[in-house]
């Protein structure tokens, strides 16, 4: 199956400047794809060279196997995006702005696009430059949606946006998606990335981290496990297994955290009577921090 | 309605247009109204003292020719400022068209639309073309309305070819703003050296005809290819306008070209 997105040691430096470096992504068809990384760690870097806004140093990006540069026009046809730094044009309302797109395009979208602004809230007679920026932001989502595109490449796509309008962008995602479509997205938000992306590629300082599943990150978050047995059980019994460390005793009460499986655990506790059990799903969160933060 | 990029770009300055248009009616109305008054008296009195070099500089090559309407007409309009204002509105479309949706970022929405970078670029040029086709018609259509009433004896022949010439020097001028921009995206560079260049060779034709050791290169200017067949009475230089047509062309391909190779809002 050929990857909707590929790069092969893409490289990017503005002068002495490094945007990204090395870079080798392979998104799949139908994944939604999340681009989790500081300000400044590349994510926009990498979309402005897949839309062949800027062109590689080296290495080399390719879209629906097509190449970014040489076939950028097909490839713009077929995409959706939303740049990180959204700016439209001030003195066009929205529906302008749909018309005039739809035209460039050379297909009638403007229904979709009704559809979507009423399904985002958003008033389509208004000049862009009155819009506040949630109403803007939602106006780059119409316009990256309402082609109805094989891919969406979206750069920060919830930042302004209002909760409510937050679930309906991530019920359009999950709607592109069910109609076959791959998304690529890019956030510094986690909990987003964690409610809909399959795919996470962590990125800092120009260069990917780590590619896993959504899952994998989700195994690795800190458990916090609080047992009460019948009768004082021996701590070495837990603190031996991998991953897990022993946080308090309280007579009958172990409370535990874990980042390795869980299964060792809960044989380890079936050894004794188990009186009560409380479990807490760690903080994603914590697990991308450690990527962030600088190696020791 | 807009529909496309060539559209948007004179529905953006559709009201820039507007005010350019009463400006310059107003500037040739206020111009040639005097003719009447200044045909009775003596020029060549009235600019005596003023040394040649001077008069040249400001487009006035001969005294007596003055007392003409086409003489009078072309030292202030087209041999002189209107020609100077209308390229430099030229110059401001070009010089901006791409580098103020770089700035502005607008670039990144437009280029993700499958059009291609050359499409974007002939697009805006052409736009100007219209304005600047545009702004030359507003002139000759003020020009024929004032020519009996003022008495300035013109020709309809003089006043196309005047008018088209204007265009063309101004779209070549536009177009040398519009490369130096796509090449080096700075709108400031841009304005500056189109700018400059427009002063330089305006000057190069007035003084080369007084100051000698400008004489021989006077004809590299393209104010001297519009102007000094002297196209206002009909005597229009082909060459010279195909020249004008020619230049612009190159630097359109210099601006497609720029514009195709660099990174775009950087």
């Amino acid at each position: 199956m050929t990857a909707i997105v590929e790069t092969n040691d893409l490289t990017k430096f503005y002068g002495q400047t490094r945007g990204v470096e090395n870079l080798n992504l392979a998104i799949q068809p139908g994944q939604v794809f999340g681009f989790l990384g500081p300000n400044g760690a590349g994510k926009s870097t990498t979309f402005r060279l897949l839309m062949d806004f800027i062109r590689p140093t080296s290495g080399s990006a390719r879209v629906f196997g097509l190449d970014a540069q040489e076939d950028s026009r097909e490839i713009r046809s077929r995409t959706g995006f939303m740049p990180g730094d959204l700016a439209l044009y001030p003195r066009m309302t929205g529906n302008q702005i749909v018309e005039f797109f739809s035209f460039m395009r050379k297909i009638d979208v403007r229904q979709e696009a009704k559809r979507l602004a009423e399904r985002l809230d958003l008033d389509l007679g208004i000049t862009v430059r009155n819009y506040s920026t949630g109403n803007r932001q939602k106006l780059g989502l119409v316009q990256a949606f309402m082609h109805r595109p094989e891919l969406l490449m979206l750069d920060e796509p919830t930042g302004g946006l209002d909760p409510i309008i937050q679930q309906e962008f991530y019920a359009m995602v999950a709607d592109a998606v069910s109609d076959g479509a791959t998304v690529f997205l890019s956030s510094h938000v986690l909990p987003e990335v964690e409610r809909i992306a399959d795919q996470v590629a962590i990125i800092r300082d120009g260069g990917l981290v780590r590619v896993d599943e959504v899952g994998a990150f989700r195994r690795e978050a800190t458990r916090v496990l609080a047992f009460t047995f019948s009768q004082p059980v021996p701590e070495a019994e837990f603190s031996t297994l991998e991953g897990v460390s022993v946080v308090t005793t309280q007579g009958t009460k172990l409370i535990i955290t874990s980042t390795g499986p869980i299964d060792a655990i809960v044989k380890a506790a079936a050894r004794h009577e188990v009186v009560e059990l409380e479990a807490h799903e760690g903080e994603l969160e914590d697990v991308f921090l450690a990527f962030y933060e600088d190696e020791p | 309605m807009i529909r496309t990029l060539t559209g948007k770009g004179i529905w953006d300055r559709r009201k820039t247009l507007m005010w350019w248009g009463i400006g310059m009616t107003l500037y040739v109305i206020l111009n040639v109204a005097f003719f009447p008054s200044l045909k009775e008296e003596s020029f060549s009195e009235l600019f005596e003292s003023v040394p040649e070099a001077m008069l040249a500089a400001f487009g006035i090559q001969d005294i007596a020719a003055l007392s003409t309407g086409v003489g009078y007409v072309n030292s202030q309009l087209y041999d002189g400022f209107g020609t100077i204002l209308v390229a430099a509105w030229a110059i401001a479309i070009g010089a901006t068209t791409l580098s103020s949706e770089e700035d502005s970022k607008t670039m990144d929405m437009l280029l993700s639309l499958p059009v291609s970078r050359t499409r974007v670029v002939l697009e805006k040029w052409l736009a100007m073309v219209v304005l600047m086709v545009g702004i030359s018609a507003v002139i000759f259509l003020v020009l024929v309305v004032s020519n009996p009433i003022w008495e300035l004896d013109l020709t309809l022949e003089g006043m196309v070819w005047v008018n088209l010439g204007l265009a063309l020097l101004s779209i070549l001028f536009g177009t040398v703003a519009m490369a130096v921009s796509a090449v080096s995206g700075r709108r400031g560079l841009a304005i500056g050296a189109s700018g400059g260049l427009l002063a330089l060779l305006f000057l190069l034709y007035g003084l080369g005809s007084v100051v000698d050791s400008l004489e021989s290169i006077r004809g590299t200017s393209p104010f001297y290819w519009y102007l000094d067949s002297v196209p206002l009475a009909g005597t229009v230089s082909a060459l010279g306008f195909l020249g004008m047509a020619f230049v612009t062309l190159l630097f359109l391909a210099i601006a497609v070209l720029g514009f195709n190779r660099r990174d775009v809002g950087v």
